[in-house]
Parts: structure tokens; C-alpha cells; sequence
């Protein structure tokens, strides 16, 4: 299954992301906003990972999901740190905890991409079709 | 989007369009839209109309909810939407109505270069502006400011810049707001806003921010092109930059604020972007605060970025910058909201104006502008896309009766970057503008592919609306020659 496509919007990137499950589509975004900031080149020969843990509560799924992806575009705006892997992630009941590895960004091994000055909430849309989830999100660029 | 908008267009004269406010229960004024029929028919082509006819739903609205001719689908607003509210009368202002890049904006440099004297040097001007001016995803400031440094950007702006010896005091003077907007207050950016914005003063950002090396190639009114001392083959620098993360966040922050505010003032609104507060409440009071030291920091950071480029021409050229003539023409901000005077069913009203995608464009007269403009206009500073022009206007006293003083702010993007990035191909673009005498650096591909001309509408055709509307006079137009994107 596809984890996530691009969409035409004028100006900014629009996203649909899927999961068959919340964490998978919580996944999936992440990695679909990812690959708007930056591409690996080549692999590095050691990469030095720093641990975060991230905690979040909405009552939303749509807020959820802004503020799980808002926390990690700040790392990556603030001190320049990529997603490595999601070690854990749990959501249960509007609550987000995870466990998040980053690699910091070299320019020998990632080629740059576009900023992402946010995660609007235009046309945000957390939904489940059948048994599978989708989200649909605008990032402005 | 290739779904024609089918809501109600009426239209005024062969330049203006109305959206009339019985078109959805709630609009409170028209939309108003300046285009010709060739430009409508691209807009109409994604939902920038809808959000203009939503805008007309803002409490305390005035006069129209108006769209520039570059419109197009933003967040909230459209991007080249314009709204005036009246403050006394419960006006809101809203986060989404200026942006997450608050003040954006453009600046022109001068030069007394002609593009003969600087063709043989091109590449090297090309690549000595690259590799001084941080561009990108991930760079980070020559530019260095301490903790302390940036609660003083946050206040005084390009007047930072200029104290520490980062350009001059005619800088400001041709600055829209002289460099720093009153009123700004630093302790109403949040922690994590200056933790964005900490390591980006004078970066240049990624997207549709540039640095160019343009020249004249017409001039349209003699008398104003001589008032500017500007002639044709004329070497110009062109700066596209704003408040960069600093500027996203309090955006950001705010936008998540005014939701709680929209029960609390019982504000109805079609699009949850469009979150506002009164501009007489505390939420409204604190948002201004934030926008403003945003704001500070875009001009401060457009003015570091152009002394880096004046070291830049000083390095290739062997002169100073003073004698190479690079002076400023003028910055604008084109997202932004300011509280203004303006006349209102023949009563003088205080409103809260807010441009996203729209350049202030205050006529002949206007006591906001410097000295030496008070007499001509504001200049207006019109970027197009990296293969066609980009223009000098003035303002007009028209702009001032009919649209608060505002004109539109660039070419409008056509072509989504998703589209852009499946019909363009990176090589073939740069032979392109290879033939065209256009050299291109960009730190990704993507970034260039993405802002590539066919992506865009021609600028020329928008600038030609807004002339003959008469909401902006041409003076100059330049075409690039060298372009620097992130």
C-alpha cells in the first residue's frame, strides 16, 4: 500500500497520507512531510542519533495529528534534526506518546528540499474509510 | 484544481469583478476582484474565489473583500486578498489574513552599473552571491546575533543592521516603516519562535525567495524614471525574503489562539484559517504585538541580506558599494496588517488593513511616505518569475480611494510545485535560461524546477491590470540576469 501522494494545490503541498492503523498513518505523515525537507544522497558510514520523546494530547484527530507533525518540524527548524526512525508510538483516546530517533542534517548526505513553514489546518482531515485510515493535509511551503 | 468556480462574477469595467454578497448568507460587503478576462479564467481554475467571498464573512469588514490580479488558493485568505476592518465597529484581525511569512517582502537596490560591465563577471557575481548569501533548507546566518541581539531585531529592526554597521541610515528612510513598525513586543514571541528564528537572521529561506541581478529593460514615464535616476541597461538587485521561522511560528501560535477566540466573540467564520479576534480585544492586542516583532525581524533580515550582497559586488567589482552607487530604491512588505486611516462613506475611519500577497501602494501626498517619494508615490516593487521581469511602480491616489492604498505583490503561481515538478525538467529549464543570458544557482533542484516560469502567471500581463485599473503606475521593468534561490 502506498503510504502517502501528492496532491495539486496552487501554492503550497498538499498530502494524503494512509494507514491501516492510527500509528501507521501518524507514520506515514511524518515521513510524507520528511520527504518534502530533505532526500538522502547516500547512506552515512555512522550516524549519531538523539532520542526524543514526544507527548501530546487533543481531542481532535485533526488537531492530533498538526500537533504530532508540528512537534517534529520543530525540531528540524530549531537544531536542523531529521527523522531517523519512530522507535515507539502509541495513541490512545486523543493522546500521543512517542519515542522519536534523529540523525542531524549534512549536506554530504541530504539533499536539501523545500522548507515547511507549517501544517495549516485548511481542508484538514483525519478520516477512516472501511478499515483503513487517511489524512489529508496542506503544508505551506 | 481543475474545477471551473462557479459562484456569481458581475462585472464592473473590463478591469473589475464582483462576487455580490448575496451569494452566500453570512458575507457582510462584495468581493471585488481586479483582473482581465484572460487572468480571470486562471483564477477561476482553483478555490481563491470561495476564500475571497469567505473573507467577506469577517465582523466589522469595510467596503469589499478584494482580490489582487496575481490571486490565488491560499490557506484562510487567498493569496493577493486585501480586507480592511473597522476597528471601532467589533473589526477583527486575523493571523490568516497576513500569513505564516509575516512580512514577506522585496526590496530593490540600485546600482551604476550598466550590463555590459557586468556580463564579463556574471558567473562570478552568480557564484560570490551563492556562496556569501545562506540559501536553503537548513542554512544558517553569517549574520550572527546573540540572545540579547534579537529581542533588540524584534524592536528595532533594520535599525539593528544599521547599528551594528550593516548599512546606513538612508537604508531606513527607504524603508516602508522606516525598518521597524511601532509597537512591536518582544515578550509576546513565544520561546519556540525564537528558537526557530534564532540561527536564520540573514538566511534567504527556500520556495519563491531570491536574490537577483535584473536590468532595466523599459522605462514607461521618463519624468519618474529620471526622479528614481534610472536609465535602460541599468544593473538592479532585487531582494524576495521574510520573517523566516521566527515569523512561521507566531503565526502558528496565534492561529491556534484565535480558535479558542471564535466562540469566545461569538465569530462565524466558513474556514477554520480564517480564526480571528477583535483588534480591540487582548487576543487581538497580543496577536498585533507578535506580528509587528515578526515583522521587525523580516526587515532586519532583508537588510543583512543586501549588505551581504553589496560585499559581494565590492569583492567582484574592486569598488566600495558607495561608489558603485547600490543604494536602496525601497522594501515593501507584502504580507502584513496595519492599522490606517482611510475614508469610508466620506467618514475618516480606523481600520486594521490586512495585504496577504498585496503591496501597500500609497499615493502622491501620502505624509507616510519619506521625503523624497512624498511627491511621486510609494514605490512599488512587483517580483516576477526567474525567467520573465519583475517591476518598479508608484502608487496612486486611485489605490488609496478604491482599494485602502494596496495593489497586488508578484506574478501569482498557476501551476502547482506537484505539476510543476511532473512537466518541467531540470536540464532542459537551465538550457533554457542559459539562452536567455540567465545564470541560476539554487541549492536544490527541486527549488528550481518548482519556480520555474510556466509555473507561473506572466507578470506582465498582472502589472498591465493594475496599471490600466489605475491602482499602480508603471515606471520600470527589469529582466533577470542572475538568480540565487534556496
Amino acid at each position: 500500500m502506498k503510504r502517502y501522494e501528492f496532491f495539486g494545490h496552487t501554492a503550497d503541498i498538499a498530502v494524503k497520507a494512509y494507514g491501516g492503523s492510527l500509528k501507521e498513518l501518524f507514520t506515514s505523515s511524518a515521513l510524507a512531510m520528511f520527504s518534502i525537507l530533505v532526500s538522502k544522497k547516500q547512506n552515512r558510514p555512522e550516524t549519531i542519533l538523539k532520542e526524543v520523546i514526544i507527548k501530546k494530547t487533543e481531542e481532535a484527530l485533526e488537531d492530533l495529528v498538526k500537533a504530532w507533525l508540528d512537534e517534529l518540524l520543530f525540531y528540524f527548524s530549531s537544531q536542523c534534526l531529521i527523522l531517523h526512525r519512530i522507535k515507539s508510538l502509541d495513541i490512545c483516546e486523543g493522546a500521543l506518546e512517542a519515542k522519536v530517533l534523529f540523525e542531524t542534517f549534512d549536506k554530504d548526505y541530504f539533499q536539501t528540499g523545500q522548507e515547511i513553514k507549517a501544517v495549516t489546518y485548511h481542508e484538514l482531515k483525519v478520516e477512516r474509510i472501511r478499515n483503513k485510515w487517511q489524512a489529508h493535509i496542506i503544508f505551506d511551503v | 484544481m481543475s474545477e471551473l468556480w462557479q459562484g456569481p462574477l458581475e462585472k464592473i469595467d473590463d478591469y473589475r469583478w464582483r462576487i455580490p454578497k448575496s451569494y452566500k448568507p453570512g458575507m457582510r460587503v462584495d468581493g471585488i476582484i481586479y483582473a482581465d478576462e484572460k487572468l480571470l479564467k486562471d483564477i477561476r481554475h482553483d478555490k481563491a474565489l470561495e476564500q475571497v467571498a469567505n473573507v467577506a464573512f469577517l465582523p466589522g469588514i469595510v467596503k469589499a473583500s478584494f482580490g489582487m490580479p496575481d490571486l490565488h488558493w491560499g490557506f484562510g485568505f487567498a493569496i493577493g486578498g486585501v480586507a480592511a476592518t473597522d476597528i471601532e465597529k467589533g473589526g477583527v484581525v486575523v493571523p490568516g489574513g497576513i500569513g505564516y511569512d509575516i512580512n514577506c517582502g522585496v526590496r530593490l537596490m540600485r546600482t551604476n552599473l550598466l550590463e555590459k560591465d557586468v556580463r564579463p563577471r556574471l558567473k562570478d557575481l552568480v557564484v560570490g552571491l551563492f556562496n556569501t548569501i545562506p540559501a536553503g533548507v537548513g542554512s544558517e546566518g553569517a549574520i550572527r546575533a546573540s540572545g540579547k541581539d534579537e529581542k533588540e531585531i524584534l524592536e528595532k529592526g533594520a535599525g539593528w543592521a544599521v547599528k551594528k554597521g550593516y548599512g546606513i541610515e538612508d537604508d531606513l528612510d527607504s524603508t516602508e516603516e522606516e525598518g521597524a513598525i511601532k509597537g512591536a513586543d518582544p515578550e509576546l514571541v513565544s520561546k519556540r519562535a525564537y528558537e526557530r528564528g534564532k540561527s536564520q537572521s540573514g538566511t534567504l529561506g527556500s520556495g519563491n525567495h531570491f536574490l537577483e541581478v535584473q536590468v532595466i529593460d523599459q522605462l514607461y514615464d521618463a519624468e519618474l524614471a529620471d526622479s528614481f535616476g534610472l536609465q535602460l541597461g541599468q544593473v538592479m538587485v532585487m531582494i524576495h525574503s521574510g520573517s523566516r521561522g521566527l515569523g512561521y511560528q507566531v503565526c502558528d501560535d496565534f492561529i491556534k489562539v484565535m480558535l479558542n477566540c471564535m466562540v469566545k466573540y461569538n465569530i462565524k467564520v466558513p474556514d477554520r484559517q480564517l480564526a480571528s479576534a477583535p483588534v480591540d480585544s487582548p487576543e487581538g492586542k497580543q496577536y498585533l504585538g507578535a506580528m509587528r516583532a515578526a515583522a521587525n525581524y523580516a526587515w532586519n533580515n532583508r537588510q543583512c541580506l543586501m549588505y551581504l550582497a553589496r560585499l559581494v559586488f565590492e569583492k567582484v567589482f574592486g569598488q566600495s558599494w558607495e561608489k558603485l552607487g547600490m543604494f536602496l530604491v525601497y522594501d515593501v512588505a507584502h504580507n502584513i496588517a496595519k492599522i490606517e486611516k482611510h475614508v469610508i462613506d466620506g467618514k475618516e475611519r480606523l481600520l486594521c488593513v490586512h495585504r496577504k500577497g498585496a503591496t501597500r501602494a500609497f499615493g502622491p501626498g501620502n505624509p507616510a511616505l519619506p521625503g523624497k517619494y512624498r511627491m511621486i508615490g510609494q514605490p512599488v516593487i512587483i517580483p516576477g518569475d526567474m525567467g520573465r521581469n519583475s517591476y518598479l511602480l508608484v502608487g496612486t491616489e486611485k489605490a488609496s480611494e478604491e482599494t485602502f492604498g494596496t495593489t497586488c505583490h508578484g506574478a501569482g503561481r498557476l501551476k502547482s510545485r506537484h505539476e510543476a515538478k511532473r512537466t518541467v525538467e531540470y536540464h532542459q529549464l537551465l538550457k533554457e535560461l542559459e539562452a536567455k543570458g540567465i545564470v541560476v544557482m539554487a541549492s536544490g533542484h527541486g527549488t528550481i524546477v518548482e519556480e520555474a516560469p510556466s509555473a507561473y502567471k506572466d507578470v506582465n500581463e498582472v502589472v498591465s491590470v493594475v496599471h490600466n485599473a489605475g491602482i499602480a503606475k508603471r515606471v520600470a521593468r527589469m529582466r533577470p540576469i542572475g538568480v540565487i534561490k534556496g
